[in-house]
């Protein structure tokens, strides 16, 4: 679907949606502290983070809801900052959905039409149409609060995609459905973003779902952008520990850098040397922290050899249906996490076994910092 | 748009009420406050206030009003509490019914309740009647006109608001809390008193505040239901314009009342703040006058608990002996029974007057004599009261119109933005429910005389629209407060331009709210007698005070009539609103 989009996109690199240096604050409080950010056409972008952390704020500026304290919006190549949300180009869909209570479903879904002054049979004819796309075509002359929860999104969703709009903006879309029709639907709305080449923005703070939707994921923190990149990206080479923790199960080692590189740096966490992925500049002396996912560590058989090894203590051994987690504690009194597949084989491992655990130094990252928090 | 150029929209909204507030009620106010400390030869002077003070007949009379606001708190809160209980513990669906019940007296007219008493308790009312044909008392008893029948008129017409005030707090209070008490070891009672009495305090001193405030400035009762040792303030005021046309004693006793009225305010303000009129809550973490907060919360802790204790324990002693006193289900009935009986004395007065209105005498009886329209005929071919009804209506409607145009703005404006002194406009815009009516009548009687607009139907369209005002401001407040904004944002994001948002979709959603303000204000300008009975003259009467002036003379059936008439006026339009809103919103 990128590959139809990028045509279009070759006149230059104008973005779609382009963020310079937005600010917002509420009296003393900055909710979105200068956020710059570039929207490729056709892209499906999640902006995902912790609540507080200003993904909604500047869903709204994008929107048009809420002007910037500073910093510009460009849309398309124009400046957008001062434009009303009814004269931009984008469609929004709503947390609790905002369906009109006292017009009908079909009346609801024509309501852009009619204020873009579409006459009547096409209007019919398109209302007709997108609800057939969304599976609802017998509820048109329903009010929304006959509706269900997940009938109500797709209507809204319906409502959204009806006059076209080249950007849609979702604000949690799913929050309120519980898990089963949350999947279905995500299924969906992504089916309709490849249908409709459509550029998506999209706030969530669920990272599975972010994870499934997204092309790029950008990660906000505070008022700021953490990091943006795709879903891998994030995963594997997070560039700070908030992300790490945000994003899936990490275990985190602190420690002192001793011998810096370009693709291999080696720290000192008390007793023991680890190699890893450097993500930075370090200096030798500086503290940092080494990050690998749980499912990377490994348990290590008798004569075994990995880059990073140490010996530690079983506490618990949980099996998870097809993985089993395995909680132990390193002597300095750390915690580990290890993931391994569920394995029927060889004697069950009980709390109190020693063990010795391993890693790929290529499946760490270093990362500056040694925020002391407990990863899990 | 800038949020500078925002606030300067949202104060533009704001400045119409504001304007309008400024020049009909504070001024003429302030015009009162000036008179009072006017010698009549010129000159600052306090010898009005002298003469009030050294007179033992006027401070009789105040003690006489502190008496009967006392009284009449008491025993508003005594009626409205367990009301208030049963409903705020109730499911939605027989809360709305009921609250419609004890909205009826609010609806009805002050006269005509007033009347309605005089027909059940008269001489020759239906209680008297029913007495002596059961052979309990030879002679008619004296019902009212005297302390006791003030007492009823006070309360009943009070006891809603009572109600509302107490419910607004217990509908805050968690009901798990009750269940969770329960869990821990509370039993039934115990747990009421310990944990949902102190919890629904606040509503308690809140309505309680309220009412002792509001009686204050009552005449209109004490005129027709009691006797002259039940003379109150503003009585005092009345006489003074009227038969002394002493504008400068009526002014002084003016102060008097208001200073009164400002100092139960200002506790209240203190305790739950002005705002909680216009149904909203203090912010908790305000730091607002810590002793009174420190003494509320001494209270609650270590008072209160301890009374339920007691209580408690008199019911356990109580269980022994009467082993069924206690029990959930009993206690359910028990206050139901009392609930409903508090109703029927809201609701049923009212109804004494249809068959009254039939009667075939020349006299208010009961049992009525006889069955005729005769003074149905004499109230539709009366030239002075078809005028005084058109009047009425027109004045009605004007009001109501001016109302919703300087409201909704105003409504709009304090809801969506949190512009600086924002709880101060909105104290400022309900102040008018606060001070007494006859002082803003008189006011503007005074003003209205310097611009010679007395008697003219303009000069109470702008009286009333002061006291109707607040109540769009509060109605239009709370529907917005449950509207969605992102109802707003959306139709914007779908390309609707601000005024196409507003009355395709902000206006539509609200129109429940609409309605019932429009309404709202068209009954209390219809209604209105206090500003009617010194602005409205001469020929220019409107229909409350056509029932006045009649009344004054003597209660007789054609004020039945006319009365019939007002209920069934006001009970249709009541019940095609709630009709209009449940069709439209419960289907």
């Amino acid at each position: 679907m990128r590959g139809e989009a990028e045509p279009q996109d070759m006149s230059g690199a104008v973005a779609k949606v382009l963020v310079e240096g937005v600010s917002r604050r509420y009296g003393s409080v900055t909710a979105l502290d200068h956020v710059s950010l570039e929207v490729r056409e056709g892209e499906f972008l999640t902006l995902l983070g912790p609540s507080g952390s200003g993904k909604t704020t500047l869903l709204m500026i994008l929107a048009g809801l809420l002007e910037p304290s500073s910093g510009r919006v460009w849309i398309d190549g124009k400046d957008a900052t001062a434009l009303p949300s009814f004269r931009r180009d984008i469609g929004m869909v709503f947390q609790n959905y905002a369906l009109f209570p006292h017009l009908t479903i079909f009346e609801n879904i024509a309501f852009p039409l009619r204020m873009r002054k579409m006459p009547h049979p096409e209007i019919a004819a398109k209302v007709a149409e997108v609800l057939q796309a969304v599976e609802l075509p017998h509820v048109a002359q329903r009010l929304p609060r006959e509706l269900s929860g997940g009938q109500q999104q797709r209507i809204a969703l319906a409502r959204c995609i009806v006059y076209r709009p080249s950007i849609i903006l979702m604000d949690e879309p799913l929050g309120a459905l519980d898990k089963k029709l949350r999947d279905k639907l995500q299924l969906e709305i992504k089916r309709l973003h490849v249908e409709l080449g459509i550029t998506v923005l999209y706030v969530t703070h669920d990272q599975e779902e972010a994870m499934v939707l997204s092309d790029r994921i950008c990660l906000m923190n505070g008022g700021a952008i953490e990091q943006l990149g795709s879903a891998s990206q994030l995963y594997f080479s997070p560039r700070t520990l908030f992300s790490a923790r945000f994003l899936g199960e990490s275990n985190v080692l602190a420690g002192e850098l001793t011998e810096s590189g370009p693709a291999l740096a080696q720290m000192q966490a008390g007793a023991l040397r680890l190699a890893g992925r450097p993500n930075g500049d370090f200096a030798p002396g500086e503290r940092v922290s080494c990050m690998v996912r749980p499912e990377c560590v490994r348990v290590l058989e008798d004569g075994e050899a990995a880059d990073n090894e140490l010996q530690v203590t079983v506490k618990d051994v949980i099996v998870v249906g097809g993985t089993t987690r395995i909680y132990s504690r390193v002597h300095d009194g750390s915690e580990l996490l290890c993931v391994q597949l569920t394995s029927n084989a060889g004697a069950p491992l009980r709390p109190g076994t020693p063990l010795r655990v391993g890693w790929r130094s290529q499946d760490c990252v270093l990362l500056p910092g040694d925020d002391p928090v407990a990863a899990h | 748009m800038s949020p500078r150029l925002r606030d300067f929209r949202h104060w533009l909204a704001l400045a119409p009420v504001l304007v309008f507030l400024t020049v009909l009620f504070i001024y003429p106010v302030a015009q009162l406050l000036w008179l009072s400390v006017w010698s009549r030869e010129g000159g600052v002077t306090s010898e009005h206030f002298a003469r009030f003070f050294h007179s033992p007949v006027y401070l009789q009379v105040m003690l006489v009003t502190l008496k009967i606001a006392f009284w009449t708190t008491v025993l508003c809160l005594l009626g409205a509490y367990p009301l208030a209980y049963l409903l705020s513990t109730t499911g939605p669906n027989t809360r709305n019914a009921l609250i419609l019940w004890v909205l009826m007296p609010f609806w009805t007219s002050f006269l005509v309740r007033t009347f309605a008493w005089v027909v059940l308790l008269g001489r020759n009312g239906a209680v008297n009647s029913w007495l002596k044909s059961a052979g309990v008392v030879d002679e008619s008893l004296e019902l009212i006109y005297n302390f006791a029948g003030v007492m009823v008129g006070t309360t009943h017409a009070l006891l809603p608001m009572a109600v509302l005030t107490m419910l607004s707090v217990m509908q805050t209070i968690d009901p798990n809390l009750m269940k969770a008490a329960g869990t821990l070891g509370a039993r039934g009672p115990r747990a009421f008193f310990r944990v949902y009495f102190p919890l629904s305090a606040p509503g308690v001193a809140a309505s309680g505040l309220l009412i002792f405030a509001v009686t204050m400035g009552f005449f209109i009762t004490p005129i027709l239901l009691g006797s002259r040792k039940e003379s109150m303030i503003a009585q005092l005021i009345l006489f003074q314009v009227e038969e002394r046309l002493n504008w400068h004693f009526a002014a002084a006793i003016s102060v008097v009342l208001l200073a009164g009225t400002a100092v139960l305010f200002f506790v209240y303000d203190r305790m739950v703040g002005i705002s909680a009129l216009a149904g909203e809550r203090r912010d908790e973490y305000a730091p607002a006058a810590p002793r009174l907060a420190r003494i509320g919360a001494w209270l609650s802790t270590n008072v209160l608990p301890r009374i339920g204790d007691l209580i408690a324990q008199m019911l356990d002693v109580m269980d022994k002996v009467l082993p069924a006193f206690g029990r959930r289900r009993e206690a359910r009935m028990g206050l139901w029974f009392v609930s409903m009986a508090i109703l029927a004395f809201l609701v049923i007065p009212a109804f004494f007057l249809i068959p009254v209105s039939f009667t075939e005498g020349e006299f208010i009886e009961w049992p009525p004599s006889g069955f005729s329209l005769r003074w149905y005929r004499e109230y539709l071919d009366s030239p002075v009261w078809q005028g005084a009804t058109i009047r009425s209506l027109l004045v009605g409607v004007a009001t109501a119109a001016l109302s919703l145009a300087l409201g909704i703005p105003a409504a709009f404006a304090l809801t969506r933005t949190k512009v600086l002194g924002r709880s101060a406009v909105l104290a400022f815009t309900v102040a008018p429910l606060i001070v007494p009516h006859i002082i803003v009548a008189i006011g503007l009687f005074y003003l209205y005389a310097q611009l010679g607009i007395v008697g003219t139907s303009f000069g109470l369209v702008m009286g009333h629209t002061v006291f109707a005002v607040p109540y769009v401001v509060i109605t239009m407040m709370a529907a917005l407060k449950n509207y969605d904004v992102r109802l707003d944002q959306a139709a914007a994001s779908l390309g609707a331009t601000p005024r196409r948002t507003l009355f395709r979709i902000t206006l539509p959603v609200l129109r429940a709210g609409v309605f019932a303000s429009f309404i709202f204000a068209f009954v209390r300008s219809f209604d209105e007698l206090t500003v009617a009975l010194f602005v409205s003259g001469g020929l220019a009467t409107t229909l409350p005070k056509q029932m006045w002036s009649d009344a004054l003379l003597k209660i007789n059936p054609t004020l039945a009539a006319v009365s019939t008439c007002l209920l069934v006026f006001i009970t249709i339009t009541i019940l095609a609103s709630e009709y209009v809103n449940r069709r439209k919103f419960s289907k």
